[in-house]
């Protein structure tokens, strides 16, 4: 039966370079964990901004539907659809604050990613074999 | 992975401190990398400078009087005068008056070399008067000792995000750390 060397395959963990030492997998594997939290920041931001514009959209619908169904001279109606807008200006607030954050979070993703991949190329460039997780990084 | 280093002792975590060192350390890097900059565009030293000009002097001399093809002037078939040389473009037929002009440049220098030599020289130490000039090995010499001194605050810097994350402070890295600060060993990083 033949035995295969998978050794060429493990990621290289320590390597030394001008006289210092590199935990080339593990720092690789906590830079890339920095990456994807950013990464993940960033989506939930953007999730939440897409959530706060249909739900001022849906809001707004409501008010207008309400204003056709009982006349735009209907004291109630016209009530109901001051305070439905009133919602909707409160929803977007909160898509204006979801978005900066998701500004925010897509700059520090970008400053991450740049990290990770000066760590990669470096790291290749040292002939360190990558965690499998992040061969496919450039 | 953020836990403490076994090379360095456990000690208290001051956060406002890391912080401000994270700051100082930046700010050193970009005054060690502006410095670097200076150093890169480093004039020669003027003694190089004039050697150098003393070479292309005697070529430029030599050159325009070979140009001349003085030999012309034995023979009794060619006219008596000296004839610079131009070239017409067959073309388009312009005419091409770069030897011409190179060679009267190099018959003023043969003429009046020590005059113009002492206006080249005269500029040329006002200029590198202002920025001191660097040899060849100086500046790479120099270069090396800010390359050193980048990468020493560089790491730092990163021991300092590191402590700082293991205290569940994350700082944002800049996007241009050095990949050797990135991914050094904790045991690699100065001590704080």
């Amino acid at each position: 039966m033949t035995s295969h060397d998978f050794s060429l395959d493990q990621p290289t963990e320590r390597l030394s370079v001008d006289g210092i030492d590199l935990a080339i997998a593990s720092r690789l594997t906590a830079l890339a964990r920095i990456r994807d939290t950013h990464r993940a920041a960033t989506r939930a931001a953007d999730d939440r901004m897409h959530h706060a514009r249909l739900a001022a959209e849906d809001v707004r619908r409501r008010a207008r539907e309400g204003l056709e169904r009982h006349g735009r001279n209907d004291p109630q109606a016209l009530r109901q659809a001051e305070e439905l807008e009133g919602q909707a200006r409160e929803w977007d607030k909160g898509r204006a604050a979801a978005q900066a954050e998701a500004e925010a979070c897509a700059a520090s993703w970008r400053d991450a990613s740049e990290n990770l991949k000066t760590a990669i190329a470096f790291a290749r460039d040292a002939s360190a074999i990558l965690p499998l997780m992040l061969r496919e990084d450039r | 992975m953020f836990g403490r280093s076994k090379a360095h002792p456990a000690a208290k975590i001051d956060i406002s401190s890391l912080l401000i060192k994270v700051d100082e350390s930046r700010e050193q890097i970009a005054t060690l990398r502006a410095e670097r900059q200076t150093v890169l565009h480093a004039p020669r030293p003027l003694a190089e400078i004039l050697a150098a000009l003393d070479d292309w002097l005697d070529d430029a001399a030599t050159n325009s009087v070979d140009r001349l093809r003085l030999g012309q002037l034995t023979r009794r078939d060619m006219p008596a005068g000296i004839q610079l040389p131009f070239s017409v473009d067959r073309q388009t037929a312009a005419i091409d008056a770069s030897a011409a002009c190179n060679v009267l440049l190099g018959l003023v220098i043969a003429v009046a070399r020590p005059t113009l030599r002492q206006i080249i020289e005269g500029q040329l130490a006002d200029m590198v008067a202002a920025r001191p000039g660097l040899t060849d090995a100086e500046q790479a010499a120099r270069l090396a000792e800010l390359d050193r001194q980048i990468l020493t605050t560089e790491l730092t810097e990163e021991h300092c995000i590191r402590a700082l994350e293991a205290a569940g402070v994350p700082i944002l890295r800049r996007p241009d750390a050095a990949p050797m600060a990135l991914l050094a060993t904790d045991g690699a990083l100065p001590a704080l």
